[in-house]
């Protein structure tokens, strides 16, 4: 049927516009399973055809919920919030389900702040006495792990080799976020491998959340295509930086490319953390980023040396059982605050009861699975198709993929709470989506760069709906672009796998350079 | 979210496949004058008249509200808490007279999770009341920006004041208040203000000066990314610097705020309650307002789709009248969805947190439903309209 769409003849209503021959197949960002034709405020967050096929538009509605509100201590049904969190609501860091916005001080409860805390040492090895998506909040009697009023972000200039200017005088600014933690700010001690590491060697950086519409669709790439797309660009070797080697190892995964125990490569987050969508960010954050507990995630999201700090401080100890009188089950109140942090197994199993229902999580995958991308737009306009055509010449298109093919998408879930395929949740076989990306990494020595020097290729899909659906269009891993030439132009280092394709940018005059970031604003 | 139901998407289906149509995903704007001419007189409309008057008289009743709450606050009698309590159900009425236009400033922005998060935070609130520290910082909270910038979402806003002057649907005993829950009130009403300000100057230009001196002062941000505000924004819809790049797309945002509201209150503040046997999810109970808060929800979709509030509406100027142009008999079911779905809701049994099982909350919650169903059709049928 959607061969029958794509091509229908179209009969403009406008006289005066141009009369397309065809509706392009790319218009369907998301497939015919997976795309939306809202283009107003709330085209991030619409149910997907197939959520509404399989009847499941009352699921994804409930769903909805448990990321849009936000959460309490005790009061159902948005219950369970804390000890430590990072935000009250899953929304705060996805505004308009997009990007992070860019901040000028990091505050949890700032709206639109999608920054995660990203410290390590100078090694990039997270410090292992915070979470690795460090808690900045906390319930009384708690203290939070970093104090973020004394967290400082300065955002400082960086001038390229062409002094941020095109040759025909077009300026860009290209400005980078370094971030300051005065060692007082830190709780807890500062370690690494549980060995204490000095205030000197902690390296402070920030992530910022993406948008969540399509996710579902990634999933449903076959794990094969992506091996295919590792292979091909490994044996094009284009790419002056190669591959990371954590991911790939040359004719196969390398052992850590591969999610946990599971045969499934990793797909998600700028650091491809994460595999299979059922235990990937989403599923994960409604747990890590709140800590309410679910069937799945039973524990804190906690370090022993949180809890060993907190479970020693007087001012704690003088509160705990006024808060928690139902957790004085020792009489000693040190090893009572260690036990409920850790929620280890001197706790009763009566006692861990999950905070978020099994019907409430399985509608907010139902939710998380179900998000549809908004098709793309003015396709048939010539700048646009001028733009594509660049797009594809200068190379863009190598990293940023226009197109794969989901296969059967009978979906895992590595935590073992949906079976394979589950009827549950919806699934998008064989849809020709358009994400525009290649879901590897790769390396853009940015100034102050992300952890690792490894990025995801980001999806570009539905970005250009940004400044609607959001207020903002901060681009990057830290919102350090605020528009498509700074990201474009972060791509430029000398040593960037990128550099060549901007090289070929900057060759173009004003009018083409107008039609590539009309052709990106437009998919 | 937008509701994009099934039934508007099979629409847009199906009108792919038609022979003749136009191509639903084109983002140019017509060049006919006197379409244009029609357009703008709808979008100025819809701003002159729904958005702005709506905004204003939030703006003041919120002040208002801090005045009555610092009143009692000063001089604790049930007198005062009874006028407080009406000062709350006057702003609260404009509030969700307000809710089919929370796209731009109240999203954007977060002004909606900020002043209308429900549940609130019980736990949180004992903390608060027994931590002299945080209650001697409310106290000294002259502006509202220590309480909007610590107390977090699911202590502030209208549920927050409703919890200290409401228990089963009245104004509390003036001797159940103490004066740290006053101190609190204040603080929380002083951030709602603020919050008011900031979407009534974040839309209206001519916005009174003081509140724009106010949101100076209070360095809130009150512009879009582009420097417009938002009904600057719209107002420019099809042209360059709009983010609306047709002045359909700007009709079709009025549609989708209504769409969002009209689902909203028929799956989750009617729906689930109703459907799930789970009274949590019932908003207002202290003032047991929420029967109110519905009919003033879709009230807010009436005036935003009939051409402006009661007393301010022009039907010729309205999105009303351009749906009846485009497609007569869905402008009819629209229009009789509206009216159904204020029927029904008015016809619900109150007390809401008492009664979310009966039927009549049931075909309250099927007429909004249908109500954004059909609102989704005509959003699809302007479609390069």
């Amino acid at each position: 049927m959607l061969c029958g769409i794509l091509v229908a003849a179209l009969v403009s209503c406008n006289p005066k516009e141009p009369i397309p021959t065809e509706f392009s197949e790319d218009t369907y960002a998301g497939g015919e399973l997976g795309t939306t034709f809202n283009t107003s405020a709330t085209a991030y967050e619409d149910p997907t055809p197939a959520t509404e096929q399989a009847g499941m538009t009352q699921a994804f509605k409930y769903g909805e919920a448990f990321f849009e509100r936000t959460y309490t201590q005790n009061n159902p049904p948005f219950n369970g919030l804390g000890p430590l969190y990072i935000r009250s609501s899953c929304i705060a860091c996805h505004p308009g389900y997009g990007h992070g916005m860019r901040m000028n001080r990091y505050r949890a409860d700032d709206w639109g702040n999608g920054y995660l805390l990203v410290v390590t040492d100078r090694n990039d090895t997270y410090l292992s006495s915070l979470t690795g998506m460090p808690q900045t909040k906390a319930v009384a009697p708690f203290k939070a792990p970093i104090d973020e009023t004394q967290i400082q972000i300065n955002w400082l200039s960086y001038v390229d080799e062409w002094g941020n200017q095109f040759d025909d005088g077009e300026h860009y600014n290209l400005t980078y976020p370094e971030v300051y933690i005065p060692e007082e700010a830190y709780y807890v001690p500062l370690q690494v491998g549980g060995n204490d590491i000095p205030y000197s060697d902690v390296v402070v950086r920030l992530e910022s959340t993406i948008g969540i519409y399509g996710t579902g669709l990634i999933d449903a790439i076959p794990d094969d295509s992506l091996k295919a797309q590792y292979q091909k660009e490994y044996n094009d070797n284009y790419m002056q930086n190669g591959l990371n080697p954590a991911m790939w190892a040359g004719g196969d995964w390398a052992p850590t490319g591969l999610y946990g125990n599971t045969p499934h490569p990793k797909k998600y987050t700028y650091a491809l953390t994460r595999g299979p969508l059922q235990d990937a960010p989403g599923a994960n954050a409604i747990w890590n980023i709140t800590n309410v507990t679910h069937r799945t995630k039973m524990g804190h999201y906690m370090t022993a040396a949180y809890a060993q700090k907190a479970s020693q401080d007087p001012d704690v100890q003088a509160e705990f059982y006024n808060y928690f009188p139902q957790y004085n089950l020792t009489g000693d109140v040190e090893t009572d605050i260690y036990n409920y942090l850790m929620m280890n197994d001197q706790i009763p199993a009566e006692m861990k009861v999950p905070e978020m229902k099994d019907e409430d999580y399985v509608n907010f995958m139902v939710w998380h699975r179900g998000l549809a991308v908004p098709a793309a737009r003015n396709l048939d306009d010539p700048e646009v198709q001028r733009g594509k055509e660049l797009f594809t010449q200068m190379g863009c298109a190598y990293c940023h993929r226009p197109s794969w093919k989901t296969g059967d998408d009978m979906f895992t879930d590595p935590t073992g709470f949906f079976e394979d395929g589950d009827a549950r949740l919806p699934r998008y076989p064989n849809q020709k989506i358009w994400p525009y990306s290649d879901y590897i990494q790769h390396k853009l020595h940015m100034e102050n760069d992300i952890r690792t020097g490894w990025c995801r290729t980001t999806p570009l899909w539905g970005r250009g709906l940004s400044a609607i659906c959001t207020g903002r269009s901060d681009r990057l891993h830290d919102c350090r672009a605020q528009t498509v030439i700074e990201a474009i132009m972060w791509h430029g280092n000398p040593q960037s796998d990128a550099r060549r394709t901007v090289e070929k940018f900057r060759a173009l005059d004003k009018k083409d350079r107008d039609a590539v970031v009309k052709f990106i604003d437009a998919i | 979210m937008n509701k994009f139901l099934k039934t508007a998407a099979l629409i847009t289906v199906s009108a792919l496949l038609a022979t003749s149509f136009c191509s639903c995903n084109k983002t140019n704007e017509t060049t006919d004058e006197a379409n244009i001419e029609t357009k703008n007189a709808i979008i100025k409309q819809y701003l002159n008249h729904t958005v702005y008057p709506v905004y204003t008289c939030l703006a003041n009743e919120s002040e208002v509200l801090v005045g009555k709450l610092e009143t009692l606050k000063a001089n604790k009698t049930q007198n005062n808490v009874n006028q407080a309590a009406v000062a709350f159900l006057q702003a609260r009425h404009w509030w969700e007279l307000s809710e089919a236009f929370l796209f731009g400033a109240a999203s954007d922005f977060g002004i909606d999770p900020h002043i209308d998060s429900w549940p609130l935070d019980e736990d949180a609130f004992n903390n608060l009341m027994a931590s002299p520290n945080m209650i001697a910082q409310l106290a000294n909270d002259e502006d509202g920006t220590i309480a909007g910038e610590q107390l977090g979402n699911a202590l502030l806003g209208f549920h927050g004041i409703e919890y200290i002057l409401f228990r089963d649907g009245s104004a509390r005993p003036v001797d159940e208040i103490t004066d740290d829950m006053m101190t609190y009130a204040v603080a929380v009403s002083r951030d709602l203000r603020n919050r008011c300000f900031q979407l009534e100057v974040s839309w209206n230009a001519d916005a009174p000066k003081s509140h724009k001196n106010w949101m100076e002062e209070l360095d809130f941000n009150t512009t879009m990314a582009n420097g417009n505000t938002y009904g600057e924004n719209m107002s420019l819809a099809g042209q360059a610097g709009s983010t609306y790049s047709t002045r359909t797309q700007a009709l079709q945002a009025i549609l989708d705020g209504c769409i969002d509201i009209s689902d909203e209150v028929g799956t989750s503040k009617i729906g689930k309650p109703h459907t799930g046997d789970d009274p949590n999810y019932v908003e207002s109970p202290y003032s047991q307002n929420s029967i109110s808060d519905f009919y003033d929800n879709i009230t807010s979709v009436k005036s935003a789709y009939m051409g402006g509030i009661e007393g301010e509406r022009d039907n010729d100027l309205s999105v009303h009248n351009y749906v009846k142009d485009v497609n007569a008999e869905l402008d009819t079911k629209v229009v009789n969805a509206i009216n159904n779905a204020l029927e029904k809701i008015g016809l619900m049994k109150a007390p809401f947190v008492l009664n979310y099982l009966d039927t009549s909350a049931g075909q309250a919650m099927e007429a909004c439903q249908e109500l954004s169903d059909i609102l989704g059709e005509a959003k699809v049928a302007l479609n390069n309209k």
